[in-house]
């Protein structure tokens, strides 16, 4: 009942954080105070409201005198497209891939495990940043690099659950019966890896966006000009020690979405896979 | 035992191949991999001597199998900016990303199994959600965000522990502690988790009944039995500390191989990035072929063959 009770918990907060996030995205230009890209010499390095600046820039201002509260809003939108983005792509992939490897096996199978294995052998971000070294900066080159390290997870529970469906009776019937290698997927198999492949989904968008922010504010994401949350930080590197909101602040936004997104994601391994639940 | 380890190292020097493939198809992905090794500003006559130079003029597989020579020789290029074999460059600076990726190790284990057995024994009670609310906010939040947290906070404002560099060992506090914060959550998740699928065993219960205690059959019966699949998720978390040095040392400005990487990005120094990628593959192979080895050790029920 306890343990209910948390499960509870974990969704009401869970999905408290992401709406207010995804408010924030789809209202950003109603709910900004300021043209994020709007720059003052005048203002620069404003501290927020708290710390003794002025209402007219609540969160402070970044070194460019941009209004940081606007560019969180705005950032949000980017931040939120690429993980969304690069999930759908990563999860399309590893899920085609997973599907062939898993139901066709043989020698297509050691293939794709075999690219596999050599994914598994290089960390994600190790990946990701010789990719970017070698793509260059952009935002559709980050999408290509996040799909590119993110589809094995996809593939591996994919071609896993395929396997387990494939020596079914109501494989084999349905097979029988004649019907097409691609509609035995789509039918029989592919229900039976949707919850699995949600609860990943869904923490995966958590992933990205950490990845994502890593990447930019390392300087190796998105181009300075395209406000994202990792850019955003990154433009306070220099600052760190004395006008800390720029760096700290559009990292708390991650954070806090993030900590929804995962929160989400246990409330649905919850829901959906009930022989995990303690 | 020993043709368990022969076999298994064979396979990882397949991968290994498989990664020196990878990291030279990378340069052909932006279709002008010459721009990647030549330095800013070169005239159009040290640009074509250049692509002489490293056989870009040859046919791809010719120059693919140049490559995978040169790099068995231990040859991965000469550094751009240094000027330097990028192998050697890349390994002067892997001591120092060693050492930091030991201390994160050592924080992860000293953490997350102690507070993952806690959660598993008060499971369902105030102590269970807050340990796993902490692992969820270890999770979630983002490297570079925890490190300035830490710097601003322990070095800045306090001024207990450097911030900068690695002048001392206890310059690898702050960064270890930020590098581990990820890993510690997951390792807490999994012991806990393992914890309880253990609990309901029927030799757990067993152990009950014959009266022993909690510290008893919790820590000699349970406790044993829940480790083994840690040791496979302490195993993944090597590849999840190399890859999180990235930006650790980045922030800290430590001087470690993964800050190498990321300047040698910055700069266009490719050489560089692929000795690192090299470099860490290799790493990580060693470590799962030590953790199946352990696993062998630990678990009676396995046999290596």
């Amino acid at each position: 009942m306890r343990r209910r009770h948390f499960t509870q918990r974990t969704f009401v907060i869970g999905f408290g954080l992401v709406l207010i996030v995804a408010a924030m995205a789809l209202l950003a230009p109603w709910v900004a105070p300021h043209d994020p890209a709007a720059q003052s010499t005048k203002a620069r390095l404003l501290p927020p409201v708290l710390l003794g600046g002025t209402l007219e820039h609540p969160l402070g201002t970044d070194p460019l005198g941009r209004d940081l509260l606007s560019r969180i809003i705005y950032g949000s939108r980017i931040s939120i497209l690429l993980g969304l983005a690069s999930v759908l792509g990563a999860g399309t992939i590893g899920l085609i891939l997973g599907a062939v490897a898993g139901y066709v096996g043989g020698k297509v199978d050691a293939v794709i495990m075999r690219l596999v294995d050599l994914q598994m052998a290089i960390p994600f971000l190790v990946l990701a940043l010789a990719v970017l070294a070698a793509l260059g900066p952009g935002l559709t080159n980050l999408v290509l690099v996040l799909v590119i390290t993110g589809w094995v997870v996809y593939a591996r529970v994919m071609r896993a659950q395929v396997m387990a469906v494939k020596g079914r009776e109501y494989v084999a019937a349905a097979r029988a019966l004649g019907v097409p290698h691609w509609r035995i997927l789509l039918k029989h198999v592919l229900p039976a890896a949707i919850p699995p492949l949600t609860v990943i989904s869904t923490v995966q968008v958590g992933t990205m966006i950490l990845t994502e922010a890593s990447l930019s504010f390392l300087g190796l994401g998105v181009p300075p000009s395209i406000p994202t949350w990792g850019s955003i930080a990154a433009d306070g590197r220099a600052y760190m020690t004395t006008a800390w909101w720029v760096t700290t602040l559009p990292g708390l936004a991650i954070f806090l979405t993030v900590m929804g997104v995962n929160f989400l994601g246990d409330w649905l391994r919850d829901l959906l896979d009930p022989t995990l639940r303690q | 035992m020993v043709q368990f380890v022969l076999r298994r190292l064979a396979q990882g020097a397949l991968v290994l191949a498989g990664v020196l493939t990878v990291v030279f198809f990378l340069t052909r992905l932006s279709g002008e991999p010459l721009a990647l090794f030549v330095p800013v500003g070169a005239s159009s006559a040290d640009v074509e001597r250049i692509r002489h130079e490293l056989g870009f003029d040859r046919p791809l597989l010719v120059q693919l199998a140049n490559f995978w020579r040169d790099a068995l020789r231990g040859d991965l290029g000469t550094s751009v900016r240094f000027s330097e074999p990028a192998l050697g460059l890349v390994l002067e600076r892997l001591p120092a990303t060693l050492h930091l990726t030991a201390v994160a190790m050592g924080i992860v284990v000293l953490i997350g199994i102690p507070f993952g057995i806690l959660a598993a024994v008060k499971r369902n009670t105030a102590v269970d959600s807050l340990v796993m609310a902490l692992a969820m906010v270890g999770q979630s939040m983002p490297t570079f965000w925890l490190g300035v947290i830490l710097i601003l906070v322990f070095g800045v404002a306090l001024g207990w522990l450097p911030v900068f560099g690695y002048t001392s060992p206890a310059a690898l506090v702050l960064p270890g502690v930020t590098l581990g914060a990820y890993s510690i959550g997951i390792v807490a998740r999994t012991v806990r988790s393992s914890m309880l699928e253990v609990i309901r065993q029927d030799f757990v219960r067993t152990a009950r009944a014959k009266g022993l205690g909690d510290v008893r059959v919790f820590g000699k019966h349970a406790l044993r039995n829940a480790l083994i699949p840690t040791v496979t998720i302490l195993g993944l978390q090597v590849g999840a500390l190399l890859g999180g040095a990235i930006v650790t040392e980045f922030v800290f400005s430590f001087p470690g191989m993964a800050r190498l990487a990321t300047q040698a990005v910055l700069n266009r120094d490719y050489p560089v990035v692929q000795a690192f990628v090299f470099v860490t593959s290799i790493g990580v192979l060693l470590v799962n072929l030590i953790v199946d080895v352990v696993y062998a050790a630990i678990d009676p029920r396995i046999t290596l063959g």
